[in-house]
């Protein structure tokens, strides 16, 4: 079958001089899958996901650098509003250096995984990873207790959804509570980070709105030009891009092992490998005591997880929403742009072999430079418009 | 010439189109593939027979298995599982599987619960039934959209 | 030194080469210090703090040599009036004196640094197949030896006065699935406690053994666990002898071709393990690039001529060789990046056992790749041998291998789809898979097989724990399945469901069933490998009545077994590297030599025969198969990715770093 897709795209852009792009059943059917997402998906973890006085907490929790230890460091640290809530670097910097590269918090909450390996199941799980380790903000439950009880914004907010702070001394399973509580206050507020419409997406819907042809002549668009049609059908063809970047999020969520070499400074990652156990050790995952459906799907999938040893060195299929604000890119920014990613992808150059008797789900596409050059035109259409200003602006300023 | 090619890639493409899908929630069957046993099997997607899964959402596969050789022959154990061949890897959870060897006569019903499809693309779905001597395989494929 | 990998190879073995820089030894294992080639199957090693490098070469010696240089101090094949047979662990005790196992006679001996047998070892103590020893301290200080048993899958802990304490065994090395472990070498890295490698489980366990005083009283407790099957670091593709130098644990991680050194205090899956090690992608590269290593032995302050220092040493079976290091002092390599694996080198790995399906114009051959534990298929219809897919895949699963000591195609003279058992020696059971008809084009089709079935070696009421060595279709399609514990041979049906379990009676205490095949006139041939031999027997109402010995004499050991066209058996012999062919009248001729040319071979283990009589050889030394006609004449050779009919000679082959002229001469021991 692949053959013959093959020769058909080959064909089609044979007849192809004008910029007309003639797709098969297949890539239509991919493509009607690619448009807007729409709201994200509720989290029956965090029963405070959708709550406005929560979100507002957590908007504060999200820029207040005083969680930290050193009182320097905030989220917005990283993730900064004006690159897309990442911080442009190719390895995250907080207290110190940290191992990977900061992924973007917009339209995170669609994922049901969360960071690179997919160590946290929830969004609210997620927020207590950054606050707590060594290397980013280095702080401690003790800490940031103290921090929202010594200052009364936090404080009387914290109080408005999630009732009176207990006084101390607590118990470890009140500070627990407090913190997961925390988790879910900044989960409700990166909840509000999605963006509109892109480029993209308007296409996607004007083209459905005339029958999703085959063939594109004539469905045009401002903002989606002919190369980017017919990058759209290498993404969605020869250029194998599809194979993991589906569905509206262009993204299939799941976990795989690239063969990008880490940078040269870092030890090999074992990713979603060693995620696994520590996701079914964390006290914060979805079928834990903190969590609000701790016998739902969610906590269910978590439970029943097998780590296997061909998981190791396979991170999570990052989104390609917003491509052009969230430079470098890979796990440890080993890539500055997206030229250089096509250019991996069509190569492999530098790649890390899976094992040298076993093939690779990726391999060489060779691309010629028109097909990257429509591929990079179609990525540019996928930045959709920034999230609500009130959500993007530092509410201590 | 441009139309000659354009009228091949179109038949090719009319010739990659998908087969009809067949009704929802009906029992399929397949023989072992030594032909040992028939196993009828019917998908449960949130609570409902279907006729695929979707994706990332946890199914469960109900399963009739019977001897095709000797009707008092029992599968004493099941073993389900699935795999994406052209990925080289499986399932990423382990599923429940349940057997009830089926008493007097008739098929012995199989539930195996949990099972989840990370991705799209082809599943093969493999049903390992053992009589107590031999380990016999039955399999079908899904196509995830 | 940088060795630099060239690649302009004019070889059949290598179908991609990536030119990479590959880093020196001394970047990431150690120094590269010498290497001693004057070995046969090297397989147990150890280091005396005087300066010894003892080791145990399974071909029936104990080799002594010199630390400093590699230098053969002395060998001895002796153990008081016993002659060596199976020497497979060796260990030094407190005094400098060493223990050595011999797998095959089930005993340990000690003998003096200079190599003279000073007395058998805990002669008490029940022993049957003692592989890996290792010599350590219980908590209370007390010396003590940990020897496995392969036979029972124990670890038997003795005491310096040659008293059993206690048996650990597989049920205390408990898997994350709730299966058990099999140890496979064992190593103290502690007072009291005790590292095991469990390499068909690619796991390493650390127990704590202070409950494991009294044999009544074996309770260990696991510190520590980790591992897997894979390339990565923390990840093993069957960890075998391992060795530890107080502070490091060291492993011979065989088909990652690494020695992997590693904490063994961090409990936490895939983090924390540091891998070094180099791969020899190319036949006999060596200085410092290692090659399935087996067994490793590490030492600090070793006599080193005038100094004193650290050494560690590795054992080479395939390369017929151990090398030493001087461990690198420190704690991590450069660059870490360079312990992933990034060569696309030699992609032919070719085990122990071949068959051949179909009939004349749809021939199929199979061979298999240990290290993928996988099953690989050759198209035959086309005159030359196209690799067309690649079956089963490593794990546990049903339709996945642990690791494949035999194949058998089922279907060589029927109609009807083909047919292929294997024999799964790690997951204990045989696979029956169904193959596609050939498309009429030849292309690769890595769905040509599906699995129709298995059967569990438990049922087959085999003797505990025995596996099964060899299979072999009879003239009637029944499957005849060689135990070699008993021996025994395993009748069933083609469909697995009727089986009938047979001994034979075996020519020698310490001879060894290694390979069944079945004679055009009915007879069964069984190879036994030392003293080598071929036992023919008829089935006869109700047992396997024998017809006759065939002795081996030119045969130094004996691995695999082919019936020919005519009647003549074909042995390959992996210790002279060649192929003996007893014809009918009992006349010999033996094909190749130890090389690398073609027609020659190092470590030929297996032969399949086509229709028409020609015998396609598994070169598994050179990464390639070859095939000859039924009278012996070298047609051509081949591997996954190339063929050619031409034959090249020996200064324009593959992957050979030194002249041919530079290699090891023919074998030891005749």
């Amino acid at each position: 079958m692949e053959h013959r897709t093959s020769i058909i795209v080959t064909l089609a852009f044979l007849c192809a001089c004008e910029p007309s792009v003639q797709l098969t059943n297949s890539q239509v059917n991919l493509i009607k899958e690619m448009g807007f997402p729409g709201a994200p998906p509720l989290d029956p973890t965090n029963r405070y996901a959708d709550d406005a006085g929560a979100a507002g907490l957590g908007h504060a929790l999200f820029f207040d650098p005083n969680l930290s230890r050193n009182g320097e460091i905030s989220c917005a640290t990283c993730h900064l509003p004006e690159r897309g809530f990442t911080d442009g670097l190719a390895l995250n910097l907080g207290l110190s250096q940290g191992v990977r590269n900061t992924l973007s918090l917009l339209d995170c909450a669609h994922q049901q995984w969360f960071n690179w390996d997919g160590q946290f199941d929830s969004l609210w799980s997620q927020a207590h990873g950054p606050m707590l380790h060594p290397r980013e903000m280095g702080s401690s439950y003790e800490h940031i207790i103290d921090r929202v009880r010594g200052e009364p914004i936090l404080c009387n907010q914290y109080e408005k959804v999630f009732g009176l702070l207990p006084q101390p001394p607590l118990t470890e399973s009140q500070s627990e509570t407090i913190v997961a509580n925390l988790g879910k206050a900044i989960a409700a507020y990166e909840r509000k980070l999605v963006t509109g419409r892109s480029p993209f997406d308007r296409w996607v819907e004007r083209w459905k709105q005339v029958g999703a042809p085959s063939d594109l002549a004539g469905v045009t668009l401002g903002g989606f030009s002919a190369a980017a049609q017919q990058g759209l059908a290498t993404f969605t063809s020869r250029g194998e891009c599809w194979k993991c970047h589906v569905g509206p999020l262009l993204s299939d969520g799941e976990f795989h092992a690239l063969g990008a070499a880490p940078r040269n400074d870092l030890i090999a990652d074992s990713a979603r490998f060693g995620a696994i156990a520590k996701l079914q050790s964390n006290r914060y995952r979805s079928s834990g005591a903190h969590s609000d459906a701790a016998q739902g799907e969610q906590a269910k999938i978590v439970e029943a997880l097998v780590a296997r040893s061909d998981q190791w060195g396979a991170f999570r299929t990052p989104t390609l929403r917003n491509i052009g604000k969230t430079s470098p890119y890979f796990h440890q920014g080993q890539f500055a742009t997206l030229p250089e990613v096509l250019h991996f992808y069509s190569t492999l150059e530098g790649a890390v072999t899976m094992d040298h008797h076993r093939e690779s789900v990726l391999r060489k596409t060779d691309l010629s430079p028109d097909e990257i050059a429509g591929l990079l035109a179609f990525l540019k259409t996928l930045d959709g418009d920034d999230p609500p200003i009130q959500w993007t602006i530092n509410p201590w300023n | 010439m441009k139309i000659f090619l354009a009228t091949i890639a179109l038949l090719l493409a009319q010739g990659s189109q998908p087969s009809a899908p067949a009704p929802a929630a009906a029992w399929r069957a397949v023989t072992s593939n030594d032909g040992s046993w028939i196993v009828r099997w019917r998908l449960i997607v949130e609570g409902k027979p279907a006729e695929v899964p979707l994706v990332r959402k946890r199914f469960t596969i109900e399963l009739q298995v019977e001897s095709k050789l000797d009707p008092t022959m029992r599968a004493r154990a099941l073993t389900v599982d699935a795999q994406m061949p052209e990925h080289l890897h499986g399932m990423n959870v382990a599923p429940t599987v349940a057997l009830d060897d089926g008493g007097q006569g008739g098929a012995a019903l199989g539930t195996a619960q949990g099972m989840l499809f990370h991705m799209s693309g082809r599943w093969e779905v493999d049903i390992d039934i053992d009589d107590g001597t031999t380990v016999e395989r039955a399999q079908w494929n899904i196509a995830l959209p | 030194m940088v060795v630099t990998l060239l690649c302009a190879f004019v070889s059949t073995a290598v179908a991609q080469v990536v030119p990479v820089a590959v880093p020196s030894s001394s970047e990431l294992a150690g120094a590269y210090l010498w290497q001693c080639t004057e070995l046969q199957t090297p397989v147990g090693c150890a280091i005396t703090r005087d300066g010894l490098v003892a080791v145990a070469d399974a071909a029936g010696e104990v080799v002594g040599l010199s630390a400093v240089d590699g230098a053969v101090r002395w060998r001895t094949s002796r153990a008081g009036d016993e002659t060596l047979v199976n020497p497979a662990g060796i260990a030094v005790l407190p005094d400098g004196s060493l223990l050595v196992s011999d797998a095959r006679r089930g005993r340990v001996d000690q003998f003096s640094q200079q190599g003279n047998w000073i007395a058998r070892f805990a002669e008490q103590v029940a022993l049957t197949r003692p592989t890996s020893i290792a010599v350590g301290r219980r908590s209370d200080g007390a010396h003590c030896v940990a020897i496995v048993d392969d036979a029972s899958h124990e670890i038997v802990i003795i005491g310096q006065d040659g008293i059993e304490l206690c048996r650990i065994t597989r049920h205390h090395l408990q898997m994350n699935d709730g299966s058990n472990a099999r140890p496979s070498h064992v190593a103290f890295v502690a007072a009291g406690a005790l590292a095991v490698s469990a390499s068909e489980q690619h796991q390493l366990f650390v127990l704590d053994i202070a409950n494991c005083d009294s044999p009544t009283n074996a309770a260990p407790v696991v510190q520590s666990s980790w591992g897997g099957r894979g390339p990565f670091p923390g990840l093993f593709n069957q960890p075998m002898g391992i060795a530890s130098d107080g502070a490091w644990l060291w492993i011979a991680d065989q088909f990652n071709h690494r020695i992997a050194r590693q904490s063994h205090t961090l409990a936490v899956r895939g983090e924390g393990k540091l891998a070094y090690g180099q791969h020899a992608v190319f036949p006999r590269a060596g200085e410092g690039a290692v090659h399935y290593p087996v067994a490793i032995a590490v030492g600090r302050d070793i006599a080193l001529g005038a100094k004193r220092g650290a050494l560690a040493v590795a054992c080479e079976p395939f390369e017929r060789r151990v090398q030493a290091f001087v461990p690198s002092a420190s704690e991590e390599p450069a660059d870490l990046r360079l312990i992933l694996p990034k060569l696309a080198g030699v992609q032919s790995h070719f085990g122990a056992a071949a068959t051949i399906a179909g009939q004349e114009g749809n021939q199929r051959l199979f061979m298999h790749d240990p290290e993928s534990a996988t099953v690989v298929a050759f198209d035959l219809s086309r005159g030359q041998p196209i690799h067309v897919s690649t079956i089963s895949g490593a794990g546990t699963k049903p339709h996945e291998s642990g690791r494949i000591d035999a194949l058998v195609a089922l279907s060589g003279a029927q109609d009807g789809p083909q047919r292929l058992l294997v024999a799964d020696g790690a997951n204990r059971r045989l696979a029956l898979w169904e193959l596609t008809d050939p498309p009429a084009e030849v292309i690769f089709e890595p769905f040509m097989a599906k699995l129709v079935k298995t059967r569990s070696y438990a049922r087959l009421d085999l003797p505990a724990d025995a596996i099964i060595v060899s299979l072999a279709l009879s003239g009637d399609n029944m499957v005849l399945a060689l135990c070699a514990d008993g021996p025994h041979i395993v009748t069933l049906d083609p469909s697995l469901r009727t089986a009938t379990l047979l001994p034979i009676t075996a020519p020698d205490t310490t001879a060894r069933a290694v390979a069944i095949a079945c004679a055009s006139d009915g007879t069964i041939g069984v190879l036994f490998d030392t003293p080598a031999m071929i036992c023919q027997y008829r089935f006869e109402s109700d047992r396997w009545k024998p017809v006759g010995t065939v002795p081996l004499a030119a045969v130094a050991h004996a691995r695999n077994l082919c019936a020919g066209v005519a009647g003549e058996w074909w042995v390959d012999d992996d210790a002279n590297d060649c192929i003996v062919v007893v014809r009918a009248d009992g006349s010999t001729a033996t094909i190749g030599s130890r090389g690398v040319a073609d027609g020659a071979f190092w470590l030929p283990t297996a032969c399949a025969r086509d229709a028409r009589g020609a015998m396609y050889v598994v070169d598994s030394g050179n990464h390639r198969g070859q095939r000859f006609s039924s009278t012996g004449e070298w047609q051509l050779t081949f591997s996954l990715g190339r063929t050619y009919t031409r034959a090249r000679g020996a200064n324009e082959v593959m992957g050979v770093r030194k002249a041919p002229s530079a290699l090891p001469t023919q074998g030891t021991k005749q």
